[in-house]
């Protein structure tokens, strides 16, 4: 059902049955990462704890797998039972367009205005439309699950040509931030010197503080996806602090720096 | 199709039409970042304090 206020002013919402289908896809979509995040973990582990303590380590390998799968498991069956808790929000979203100005409201986030005047760019992606301006933290998506999407599309189209995104340079943009937050964390714990082991903390809270003001600035993104985000990268951020705890207060010493 | 930008009181009187037409919706408003944020560091404090205990408890009766 579309609203139509008024001629010139027109409203659109999701289709409420594409919300389940695409929920699922994107819980499976993470599923392989989760796996290659635990994986990698594990075998880091037990590289470490076989170089100190020999190869008794081993022993307790097939436990903590079934540890791993069961934990993974739950947390699969509890994120797919709590999927339809996304429905609200979903049908909660409103797309309106004028001849001059683009708004969308979602229950969960603040509203977004853009002016036709101040549109830079619309990229077609795969999952719709992107709406850029000179703000870059001020973005309004166009999910290709609204109900007349081809016409909104048509219509957003007379205010600028459609654009491929240029997504060369936003994937390098993110394989180079990923690399150098995971880089430094991982230096961070794993550097025998301290010194070293510092700097890299000190890079780490670099990005992990430039990824927080990023994450404050942008505008339409859901307040439980932000926090959480947050909650992360002020976690990682600690990896300096507890590896000074660990040298100063506990006196414990990496086992390659022997 | 040629465009022409309107006029600041022409634009101001669309927007606030454009708003109109988006009721604000229903039910109990959503919780801010703030308390998204300190709910969930205390439930992230809970987690590791169960699982350290967890920990301590396995060292406990393995050893």
């Amino acid at each position: 059902m579309t609203d139509t206020p008024r001629e010139d002013i027109r409203t659109y919402r999701l289709d409420p049955g594409a919300f389940l289908p695409l929920a699922k896809r994107r819980l499976y979509k993470r599923l392989p990462w989760l796996v290659l995040a635990i994986g990698v973990g594990v075998l880091v582990q037990y590289a470490v704890l076989s170089r100190s303590q020999g190869e008794g380590t081993m022993s307790t390998l097939p436990l903590l797998v079934a540890i791993v799968v069961l934990a993974a498991g739950f947390g699969v069956f509890r994120a797919h039972s709590k999927l339809k808790q996304g429905l609200p929000i979903w049908e909660s979203y409103r797309l309106t367009i004028s001849e001059n100005v683009l708004r969308r409201v979602v229950s969960n986030q603040a509203a977004v205005e853009v002016l036709r005047s101040e549109v830079t760019a619309i990229t077609n992606i795969p999952e719709g439309l992107r709406v850029l301006t000179p703000d870059r933290h001020r973005v309004i998506f166009v999910p290709a699950q609204l109900i007349d999407f081809t016409e909104l599309r048509e219509r957003l189209s007379s205010w600028r040509a459609l654009e491929a995104p240029k997504l060369a340079r936003a994937r390098a943009l993110s394989v180079a931030w990923s690399t150098l937050l995971l880089g430094s964390w991982l230096a961070t714990g794993l550097l025998a010197d301290l010194t070293w082991a510092m700097l890299a903390g000190a890079v780490l809270l670099l990005v992990g503080a430039l990824g927080i003001r990023e994450m404050l600035k942008v505008q339409g993104y859901d307040n439980k996806v932000k926090a959480s985000t947050i909650r992360g990268l002020a976690f990682l951020m600690l990896a300096p602090f507890a590896r000074l705890a660990l040298h100063f207060l506990f006196h414990v010493e990496l086992p390659w720096s022997r | 199709m040629s465009w022409t930008p309107p006029s600041p009181e022409d634009l101001q009187r669309e927007l606030e039409r454009v708003r109109a037409a988006q009721p604000v919706a229903p039910g109990k408003p959503a919780p801010s970042l703030r308390e998204h944020l300190i709910k969930g560091a205390l439930r992230g404090v809970l987690l590791w304090l169960l699982l350290i205990l967890v920990f301590l408890a396995a060292w406990y009766f393995l050893n």
